[in-house]
């Protein structure tokens, strides 16, 4: 999985991490019933977007 | 290995009172995996395996009829109002999970309810708020056939078809619904992104207008603010001109009222000539018809000599008798006697008025007062008044005189005005103050057009910061979208690539574990997955076999390699509890599944006949059984039971 991941995240130009990250926190998330997880990615990908373009 | 279960409490649920039964997770020895608990038929297995389900999910997995009858019922007939509870603490990692649930019987006449109380989980010593969402989170209610079942029900798994929730619970256990849920969150984010872009593009397009517009503007003013200055300049120029023109109407306006005077004055001086002329004419004309006018006066003055002679005479005459009288008198008139001296001074007086007596009588009195007479005559003669004349004359000479003294000075005081510029000053004035004028307003426009432009420059240029702001956000936003769009990309071929390596995975230790476990492994030669989970039997001749025509121990044997391959397959591996699987199996599916759980990549608690587990078999599993548990009546009764 976590090669996968590395090799998804080069192939598509996005940092691993945010992958991992955005994994794990719908896989915490899973369960809840209104996960509000759309703005919580659009943070991260603005706070990747800031290190990517810092 | 993943979620396991350290300790189980039962209190007063069904035929136990107060039993805890322990896994001791200690020795962390992987290889032994297997807890046994045996109990016969009717001791309390399956009650185990409910209490685990109740605890966990509630009604959802023992209905509100089963919980009622779940109290204990000895404890009942003492506390008609029993409270029943059970308690499981869970090991994950490093994290330790304790859940509970409890229940009341609430006994009103005949009838009986239940309160069953909500689930409390503590992580590590504290409370969790959200006690369902962990529950969900260390064992899935959908999943759990996945985790708790028995061997009959297992069969199911070997079914043609698979229902959307065994689906679901399938994917749920490869970790495939979170990665669909960020599938379909990162699509949502993408849109926002997108639809936040594509409004910063539109700022920027308007960006471009505002600077556009503020470089056109900027240019105006440049343009004003020259313009605005040459006028100024023009100002000076025609307020110079103006004063200039001003003072000097102003000059002229003082001498003009001079001119005015000398053109007056020169006016009555023509006609004071004109009048001399005249009365020069009138004394030359006078004095050329009239010689005896000419002598009227000197007739006159002779006249009046003459009278003036008689009058003297008279007085001459009555003085010497006067006098004569005084020296012929004794006394004075005053009464006084008059002395030598006054007689001799009376005397002297007496003798000059005798000489003058005798003078005047030379003419005779009768010619002289003839003469008197005629010149009287004469001097009544009606004379051509030339003295008037003259005195008219003079007075006009005068009068030219004082004109022309006053003509001369005001033409000194006027020299070199010129009276047509005396004329045009003012018109000029007038002029300069009109073009002055104009350039005033022309600079009041100039400026009030420039107060604008700077009014709208401003204005620009604070929503040109503004967009520029947006205009930064763009390539911000760009590159957002594009993270966005990779995260997407790579989360859908994630899924695709999660779902094909989790099939594979599953259908290589599927058919690992029911290579072992099958009693024909030389007919069989693997298990095939098809789509939504289903599964097929793979002959050594290569034909696929569907799964409803498999004998019932084929079927479990199938299904236990199924779940035994989906736990490997699973990157959080859970606990699995089986109930009474293999008793009713023949002795070689029997023999391959036991022999297969120490595979499983999970702890594994068997609730367990002597059936099950024949002695050569236990012996065989021994190395890799961590515990083993006995299930014993107490007292005899068959409500009473305890794991020892």
């Amino acid at each position: 999985m976590e090669q996968q991941l590395q090799v998804l995240a080069q192939k598509h130009g996005i940092p691993v991490a945010l992958l991992q990250e955005a994994i794990k926190e719908e896989r915490e998330r899973i369960v809840r019933q209104n996960r509000r997880m759309t703005p919580r990615l659009k943070e991260m990908i603005a706070q990747y977007a800031d290190v990517s373009q810092g | 290995m993943g979620l396991q279960l350290e300790k189980m409490t039962l209190h007063n649920w069904k035929c136990y009172q107060d039993q805890t039964i322990e896994f001791d997770l200690s020795f962390q020895d992987e290889t032994k995996n297997v807890w046994i608990i045996f109990g016969q038929n009717g001791f309390g297995k399956t009650s185990i395996l409910e209490a685990l389900q109740w605890c966990l999910y509630g009604t959802g997995a023992v209905n509100k009829e089963a919980l009622r009858k779940a109290f204990n019922d000895v404890a009942v007939s003492d506390n008609p109002t029993l409270e029943m509870s059970v308690q499981l603490t869970f090991k994950r990692g490093e994290d330790s999970f304790l859940v509970s649930r409890s229940a009341q019987r609430k006994p009103r006449g005949k009838l009986v309810t239940v309160d069953d109380r909500e689930a409390t989980v503590y992580r590590n010593g504290r409370e969790c708020q959200d006690p369902r969402e962990w529950i969900e989170v260390l064992l899935p209610k959908m999943s759990r056939e996945f985790f708790f079942f028995d061997g009959v029900d297992i069969q199911r798994y070997a079914q043609q078809t698979h229902t959307v929730e065994t689906k679901n619970a399938i994917e749920r256990i490869l970790g495939i619904p979170e990665l669909k849920n960020l599938r379909d969150d990162t699509e949502r984010a993408l849109k926002d992104l997108q639809k936040q872009l594509s409004d910063a593009e539109q700022t920027n397009e308007e960006l471009q207008r505002v600077v556009t517009e503020l470089e056109t503007v900027e240019v105006g003013t440049e343009t004003q603010r020259e313009q605005l200055g040459r006028a100024k300049e023009n100002l000076r120029s025609a307020q110079t001109i103006y004063e200039d023109t001003k003072q000097r109407a102003e000059q002229l306006e003082g001498l003009r009222e001079k001119l005015d005077e000398l053109r007056r004055l020169e006016g009555d001086r023509d006609r004071l000539r004109e009048r001399l002329d005249r009365a020069e004419q009138q004394v030359e004309e006078t004095l050329r018809k009239a010689p005896i006018p000419l002598l009227l006066g000197f007739v006159k003055e002779v006249a009046n000599e003459l009278q003036g002679q008689t009058v003297t005479t008279a007085k001459l005459f009555g003085s010497v008798q006067q006098l004569q009288k005084l020296l012929n008198s004794d006394r004075c008139v005053c009464g006084r006697c008059l002395d030598e001296e006054a007689k001799r001074y009376i005397q002297q007086d007496l003798e000059q008025l005798q000489r003058v007596k005798e003078n005047s009588s030379r003419y005779g009195a009768l010619e002289q007062d003839e003469l008197r007479d005629r010149l009287s005559a004469l001097s009544r003669y009606d004379q051509w008044n030339l003295e008037e004349k003259l005195l008219d004359r003079d007075q006009h000479r005068d009068d030219l005189d004082e004109i022309e003294q006053r003509i001369s000075r005001l033409k000194r005081e006027t020299h070199g005005i010129n009276e047509e510029e005396a004329r045009d000053i003012w018109r000029k004035v007038a002029e300069a103050e009109r073009q002055r004028d104009d350039y005033q307003n022309k600079i009041g426009q100039f400026q009030r057009a420039i107060d604008q432009s700077l009014q709208r420059e401003d204005e620009l240029r604070r929503k040109m910061e503004t967009l520029a702001g947006k205009h930064k956000e763009t390539a911000t936003l760009a590159y957002q979208v594009r993270l966005a769009r990779g995260l997407l990309e790579a989360t859908k071929e994630l899924i695709d690539w999660r779902i094909e390596d989790a099939k594979a995975t599953i259908e290589e230790k599927t058919s690992e574990v029911h290579r072992r476990v099958t009693n024909k492994p030389d007919e069989y030669n693997g298990v095939v997955l098809k789509e939504n989970y289903t599964l097929g039997v793979r002959t050594v001749t290569g034909e696929v076999l569907n799964p409803e025509t498999l004998s019932a121990g084929e079927k479990e044997a199938l299904a236990f390699a199924f779940i035994t391959g989906l736990n490997l397959a699973s990157e959080t591996s859970a606990l699995l509890v089986m109930d009474t699987p293999f008793g009713h199996l023949d002795k070689t599916h029997q023999r391959n599944l036991v022999k297969a759980l120490p595979d499983i990549d999970s702890q594994v608690i068997v609730l367990a006949t002597d059936r099950d587990f024949p002695d050569p078999l236990l012996n065989e599993l021994m190395p890799n059984v961590a515990g083993v548990r006995h299930i014993e009546r107490v007292g005899g009764s068959e409500r009473l039971s305890e794991v020892t």
